[in-house]
Formats: structure tokens, C-alpha cells, sequence
């Protein structure tokens, strides 16, 4: 596997110790400014909708370059659309031609689809798609082997491409006649054809006039949360949460930043202080500094209580993380900040407008949940169509009874539900009672039993509804006392999103050598687990962007790890996209086996509804 | 002048497994001339790509089009009309919308030379790219009826891939290579194509294919 970290950490020893030799150029990069705008950013809208105006850090445009010549003066907002949705001034669809073809209208050529979302470009496919930020058209190019480092060594590519990226392309600063001219014709300002891949659009004065203002804005102004010695990060625990696990992830997170710091401090001691032939490295290791913050109270007060702390010392990202209740108000934080939120563990991830917005998450939670087993009994034969659905009133029984009825309907516009809600034990053990009494008229029941899934169980022990089908979360699973239960335990089934049991998956043998050698304790082995995946992405997304410590490059150098061989286990597959923001999308049907590796045994295939 | 005319020797033979082990790629010139690279003067960076022929099993797997319909892959490619074949993902940057353009750049010169034929694009993606995805990803490029679009089990989608030696390094999406697949009729050797190609390279493969094939071409 190639690895970078080990010299990235002893990097970062090597920055501070450039910084202390030489604190003026340390200055520079701590001196600037967090940009205020971070702060009051609306929530809606992250990255605008042709129609919709846009907000986000572009407002007020942070110039790279001054003044510049008599060009109209563009408008960075309607760049911005441009830039991500191929949407001109005029309203006419954009044009372009690429690889000589003739040209098309349309929106397939937005910028973003190549340049991606922080303008750092992409490599795919064999195809090399060079940085295009402010501060880099703007310079005359700059030989850096940095920014190709990465490309080079730790992906896999075809023949044909490190030469590709070798290529000097040495070209003055762009100017905005000079940029504008290489959008429409394809030639930068030293005279050299652009790759044929790059389309040459038909832009008019003011569209290009927009793009061109805000790509002088494009991950010009330095993120918050890193200065040349520190970055910051930050890790989110609340009330209600289990104690025993709440230590357990941040024990996990604690061990895994001291772990870093070590090998970092480590060379400390070597002589002359070199990351021997990784020193041109030097400048992107920093020690990583954690923050964890402790919400209290409803999760509607939740941001306000995270602003302080942010106030207090703003992070470049969060990382992990364990809540009771809807990650929804810390993800809208996340989305007005423009700040990752790095694989949270939680069963309540915001599920809607999610694409290139700062959360990632491992699965879409109990909303996944309620659809797999949606999918589960509307596909059995024979059909279940006369359903008893028993929710609790809390989040975690409505949100996936919500889903279970929205994706139950798509699969059987005729299925009967029966829905009965709790917001009490009194009122469970009602429902429950009633369905034993009335189990000839049900072909499944479903019972989302919330945050009382203990009581739940209990009730269904005692009343023992003879309804030969009965859907469960995967969270009951734990819980779930076969003895109690009778022949009523053959009649249980649950949505399972997570690896089987009896699966391999190499890595997670490495993963609890690791956890052992730090000396911790593995109590909740899934929750750790993920903790870990979840650090080991910023990890790798650092090992990527190297010193241009921009968030949205971040994430995509998270996207783009998510799926590199990084697999701990706890899901069958997890992997990013662009502007993927779930990494596991299924789950497994299972029931209680004695016989069967880990207790479970799958009734399902993978389903992803 | 047809490129494929210029190609002398066997149909290449890759085996059950699709490996293209014994088909020889080899630079082709849009020209005709077997030059090697095909550097075109005419642009920038030069337009390159290989092409071999191969033949492939096709896997016994039932995939899901952009409605959602089940389609049998093998029935799907077991019908008498051209086929062109490509693996991409929705959320893909960089390639997928090079290789989507050059088939939708590329429908009414293929509905002309031969009245029937069919386009597929198979998500390599399967669990992200649902139907409703595959249809919105159709429309943005203007997909028509003979363009199919298709998802399936992420380990049918697998045996596809391998089955096509489109297997991607590193097993991360990211990595997959531009690639196009042609064949004239079921009794006939693929044209496999690795690379990016203009519409106009597409359309000269294509016509040669149907030539190869003794195909009536308009």
C-alpha cells in the first residue's frame, strides 16, 4: 500500500521546526486571517442551483490578483453557476466542442465536472486535469513537484501518464484576455494548444468576464483551522449518548492523534532533524491537534453550542464523532461552514440534498433501514401486504417507519398498512397486545422501536404475536434475548447494513493489531472500527493534498480514498464518488442462527433499495 | 479509406475469461496508414487510442435498465443488430462525460449508416447508480431509444467487467479506463477500443465493423 504518512508526520516536525528557525515565514501563513464569512454563511443553498442566487464563500470574492485591466467587471456569483452548472448569463445553454468534435449545448461541460468543486483538477482514467485555483492561473506557472507527487506514486494509472503530469506546461500568469482566450480557443498565454479533452467554449464577453472572477477567487483564501505548525481538528459527543462507547470513540480518536503526533515528535531526535528524501515534503506536516466537543441539551441548540467552540478555535474539519438524536443541525453547521464532517457515527444522517454538501457518512442509517425492509417484504412470495407497522415517536422510530411506508408503497401501491405509534411503554405494550390478539390479520408486523427497543422486545416476549413475519432494525439485534422469545424468535428478521459475520476483509486484522498495540480496549469493535476508517481518511486525504489545505480538496481526496483498499471490515464495500456522500448503500435481511458465524445468518442478497 | 481494411491477420481469440491477452493492440491512424500513433497535426494533444479485436463470454446475469426493467445481458447481446458498448458511472468527472458525449454526439450518424443498432452504458458504480440516476444521466445526454442504460448487482456488474477485461486497478472506480466495445452482429469479434476517441474516430470504427461484418452500410 503506499504510504506517505510516516514522512508526513515527521514533516510536520520539520515545519515547526522551519517555523521556529524562521518565524517570518511561519508568519505567513498563521497571520491570515479566518475569513468572517465562514461564520455567517446561509445554510441553504451550498452550491447554487442556476436558478437559486448564490451564497458561500465566494461572497465577498477574496481578489488574488489586484486591479486588473478594462475587462467588464464579472460577477463571481453568476461564475460560480457557470463554473458548476454550465448556466450563462443569457440563459442560452453553454456551448462547447471537445477533441475537435463539433460543438454541444448543454450542461455536461460545467467546469466542476473535471476541476472539481476546490479547482485542484482530478486524474481518472488516465486523464490529467491540471489545477485551475486563482492563485495558480494567476502565477506564472511554477514547477511543484508536490502537486504531481501524489499522482505519480500512489495511483494507478496507465502507461503514458506520469509523463503526461511530467509535462512542464511553463506559461506566464494568465491575464483575463488571456484566460478568456484559452477558454475559447484553447491556447494559454504561451502560445501552447490546451489537451483536446480541454472544451473550447463559446463564451460570451459577460459569462466570461463571470468565470473569470470567480476562479480568482477559487481556494484563494486560505481555509481556517491550519496554521504552518497546527492543524486543527475537531470530534463531536452528546448528551444521551452510551458512556462506555462515547470513551470508547474518543479513547479510539485520542489514540490514533497521539499515534501521529509520536511518529512526528519522533524525529525529534535524528540528526539534523530530516525526513531524509521526503524533505521537500516538509512543508505539508503538521501536528494534529484534537478538539472534542461536548454538546448538551436538544440537538436544535446544538449549533450555537458548536459556534462557541468553533469561535474558540476554529478546526479544518471534523472528524468522527458519536450523537444521540438527528445529525441534521450539525450538518446544516457543516454546510454553513463549508467544513468537512468526516464519517460521524450516527443512525441519523441528514438523507436529503446531501450531494457535495460536508457530511460523509458511512450509510443513510435507520432511513436505509426502513427501505431495506420495505424492499424485503414487498418483494416476498407471497407477498406481505397486510402490514402492522409499530413505531415509537422518537426519531429512531419515525424516521424509518417514514421510510418504510414511502418505499413500501413504491414496491406495493396496494400493501395495507396498520400504523400504530408509541410515545410510551404504556402505549407499546398496547399495540403489542392488540396485534396478539388480531395476528390472523397480519401477514408481517414491523416494529421500530426507537430509543425503547429493551421495552419493545420485552413486549413482544411476553405477548408472543404469532405473525410469522416480524421486522426489526439491526440496533435490536444486540439486544435481542433468543431464550425469551420462544418459537417467536424463528419469526424475527432484521435489516442488517453492515458485513456479515463470516465475511474477510484483510484489513481489519491490521486494524485490531493497531488497536492493540495503543492498548485499547476494543468493547464496541463496529463503532471503533469506523472510528478509525474515519481517521484514516483524513489521514490519507492529507497524505493527497500535501500543504494546500483547502477543505474542498479534501473531500475530494476523501472521495477519491474512500475506496482504496482502506476497508475495515464493518461494511461489505465502502466507497465514495464524486459528490457521493454515503459510503455504503445496502444492507443484508437477516435472522437469529445459533449455527451460523456471529449468531446471524442472511436471508437476503446485498439489497440497495 | 477504412481503417479496418488495413488490419490484416486472425479475429483474435481472448478466451472464456475475456482476457485480451492474444488480441494485438496495436495505434491506428485515423488516416489508414498504419503509422503508429495517430499524433493528428490538427489538434493539440492528439487524439490516441488502441484497438484490438477480442471475443468475450458474456456472463448469464440479469441487469436493471434506467426504468428499472430487468434486462438479461446476454439475451440483451445475443440480438442481430450492432452493438457499442461502454462502462461508466453518473457521478464520474473527467472521462465518463467524454465517453457519454462521443455516443450521444454520435446517435443520428449510427441511426443513418444502419438503421438498427443499439448503445449500452453499464454503470460500473451499480449501488449509487439507480435507475432514476441512470434516466437523469440518459437525459443530460439526450439519450434516444437505441440507448440503453444499465445497473445491476454490484457483483453482476463485477463478472461483466471481468468478463469485458475492464477490470480497473486497485479496485477503485476512479482508475477505470475509457473504453468502447463494437461488434457488427453476435458471430462477430469485438472491436475493443481503449482510449478517447472523436465521434468522428467512433463512427469510422463503427463503419468498419459493419463492413468487416459484410453489413450494408448507408
Amino acid at each position: 500500500m503506499p504510504k506517505l504518512s510516516a514522512f508526513i508526520r515527521s514533516a510536520a516536525l520539520a515545519a515547526v521546526l522551519a517555523g521556529l528557525a524562521n518565524p517570518a515565514a511561519a508568519g505567513d501563513i498563521s497571520s491570515v486571517a479566518v475569513p468572517a464569512i465562514h461564520g455567517t454563511t446561509p445554510v441553504a443553498s451550498i452550491h447554487p442551483r442556476p436558478s437559486q442566487s448564490v451564497t458561500g464563500r465566494s461572497e465577498p470574492p477574496r481578489p488574488v490578483v489586484a486591479k486588473r485591466g478594462p475587462s467588464p467587471a464579472g460577477d463571481s456569483a453568476a461564475g460560480k453557476r457557470l463554473y458548476w452548472h454550465g448556466a450563462t448569463a443569457s440563459g442560452a445553454p453553454l456551448q462547447a466542442a471537445i477533441a475537435g468534435d463539433a460543438a454541444v449545448a448543454g450542461t455536461q461541460f460545467g467546469c466542476v465536472n473535471c476541476h472539481r468543486p476546490s479547482g485542484f483538477g482530478s486524474s481518472e482514467g488516465g486523464k490529467y486535469v491540471p489545477p485551475i485555483t486563482g492563485p495558480i492561473l494567476f502565477s506564472p506557472r511554477q514547477l511543484n513537484r508536490n502537486r504531481i507527487y501524489t499522482k505519480l506514486f500512489e495511483e494507478a494509472q496507465p502507461a503514458g501518464f506520469a509523463a503526461d503530469v511530467r509535462m512542464p506546461r511553463m506559461r506566464p500568469a494568465y491575464t483575463d484576455q488571456t484566460l478568456a482566450d484559452a477558454l475559447r480557443k484553447g491556447v494559454d498565454p504561451a502560445g501552447r494548444k490546451l489537451d483536446a479533452q480541454m472544451p473550447r467554449y463559446a463564451l460570451s464577453d459577460r459569462d466570461a468576464a463571470n468565470l473569470i472572477a470567480y476562479l480568482k477567487t477559487l481556494s484563494a483564501a486560505a481555509d481556517p483551522g491550519v496554521d504552518a505548525a497546527v492543524i486543527h481538528f475537531a470530534t463531536v459527543v452528546s448528551d444521551g449518548t452510551d458512556p462506555a462507547e462515547r470513551a470508547a470513540v474518543v479513547s479510539t480518536i485520542t489514540a490514533f492523534f497521539d499515534w501521529m503526533n509520536r511518529a512526528t515528535h519522533g524525529y525529534q531526535s535524528r540528526p539534523g532533524f530530516s525526513p531524509y528524501h521526503m524533505s521537500e515534503l516538509a512543508s505539508a506536516f503538521r501536528h494534529w491537534q484534537l478538539h472534542v466537543w461536548e454538546l448538551h441539551g436538544p440537538p436544535a441548540t446544538w449549533p450555537q453550542q458548536i459556534q462557541r467552540q468553533y469561535d474558540a478555535q476554529p478546526v479544518f474539519a471534523v472528524i468522527s464523532g458519536l450523537v444521540h438524536g438527528p445529525w441534521r443541525p450539525l450538518a446544516q453547521f457543516c454546510d454553513a461552514k463549508h467544513m468537512p464532517c468526516v464519517f460521524p457515527n450516527t443512525e441519523l444522517p441528514r438523507t436529503t440534498n446531501t450531494d457535495y454538501a460536508y457530511s460523509l457518512y458511512f450509510s443513510r442509517g435507520l432511513t436505509l433501514e426502513g427501505e431495506v425492509l420495505a424492499r424485503y417484504l414487498g418483494r416476498r412470495q407471497p407477498q406481505a401486504d397486510r402490514i402492522a407497522l409499530v413505531h415509537s415517536t422518537d426519531p429512531y422510530g419515525t424516521t424509518p417507519a417514514r421510510a418504510f411506508e414511502r418505499a413500501l408503497k413504491t414496491e406495493q401501491a396496494d400493501a395495507r398498512i396498520r400504523e400504530f405509534a408509541f410515545s410510551d411503554q404504556t402505549e407499546l405494550n398496547a399495540a403489542v397486545r392488540e396485534l396478539a390478539s388480531a395476528a390472523g390479520n397480519f401477514d408481517a408486523l414491523v416494529l421500530l422501536p426507537g430509543e425503547r427497543v429493551n421495552a419493545a422486545l420485552t413486549a413482544l416476549g411476553e405477548w408472543r404475536p404469532g405473525i410469522k413475519v416480524i421486522g426489526l432494525p439491526s440496533d435490536a439485534l444486540t439486544s435481542v434475548q433468543p431464550g425469551k422469545l420462544g418459537t417467536l424468535a424463528g419469526s424475527l428478521l432484521f435489516a442488517y447494513p453492515y458485513e456479515l459475520p463470516s465475511a474477510y476483509h484483510p484489513r481489519s486484522f491490521r486494524v485490531r493489531q493497531w488497536m492493540h498495540a495503543q492498548h485499547l480496549d476494543i468493547a464496541y469493535p463496529r463503532l471503533q472500527f469506523q472510528t478509525y476508517y474515519a481517521l484514516t481518511m483524513a489521514e490519507f486525504a492529507l497524505d493527497q493534498i500535501l500543504d494546500d489545505f483547502f477543505r474542498d480538496y479534501f473531500i475530494e481526496a476523501i472521495e477519491h480514498e474512500a475506496e482504496n483498499n482502506l476497508d475495515i471490515g464493518t461494511h461489505p464495500t465502502l466507497a465514495l464518488g464524486p459528490g457521493q456522500r454515503f459510503a455504503s448503500k445496502g444492507a443484508y435481511i437477516v435472522r437469529i442462527d445459533a449455527a451460523a458465524p456471529g449468531g446471524i445468518r442472511a436471508l437476503s442478497d446485498w439489497i440497495v433499495p | 479509406m477504412l481503417a479496418f481494411a488495413t488490419r490484416s491477420g486472425p479475429a483474435f481469440s481472448a478466451g472464456h475469461d475475456g482476457m485480451g491477452a492474444m488480441a494485438r493492440p496495436h495505434h491506428h491512424d485515423p488516416g489508414g496508414e498504419m503509422a503508429g500513433m495517430s499524433d493528428m497535426s490538427g489538434t493539440a494533444a492528439a487524439t490516441k487510442y488502441t484497438a484490438a479485436r477480442a471475443n468475450y463470454t458474456v456472463p448469464a446475469v440479469t441487469l436493471t435498465d434506467a426504468h428499472g426493467r430487468p434486462v438479461r445481458l446476454a439475451q440483451l447481446l445475443s440480438q442481430p443488430r450492432p452493438v457499442l458498448v461502454q462502462f461508466i458511472f453518473t457521478s464520474c468527472t473527467t472521462i465518463c462525460p467524454l465517453l457519454s458525449t462521443t455516443f450521444s454526439q454520435a446517435q443520428a450518424e449510427l441511426g443513418r449508416m444502419h438503421g438498427d443498432y443499439q448503445l449500452i452504458s453499464i454503470s460500473i458504480d451499480p449501488e449509487y447508480d439507480t435507475p432514476e440516476r441512470l434516466a437523469a444521466y440518459a437525459k443530460r445526454y439526450n439519450a434516444g431509444a437505441h440507448w440503453m442504460f444499465l445497473t445491476g448487482q454490484a457483483g453482476d456488474v463485477r463478472s461483466v467487467m471481468t468478463a469485458f477485461d475492464a477490470l480497473y486497478q486497485g479496485s477503485n472506480k476512479m482508475y477505470h479506463r475509457p473504453l468502447f466495445y463494437l461488434r457488427a452482429r453476435p458471430d462477430t469479434p469485438w472491436l475493443r477500443i481503449e482510449g478517447f476517441m472523436q465521434t468522428a474516430d467512433l463512427l469510422r470504427e463503427y463503419h468498419g465493423v459493419l463492413g468487416a461484418a459484410g453489413l450494408a452500410v448507408r
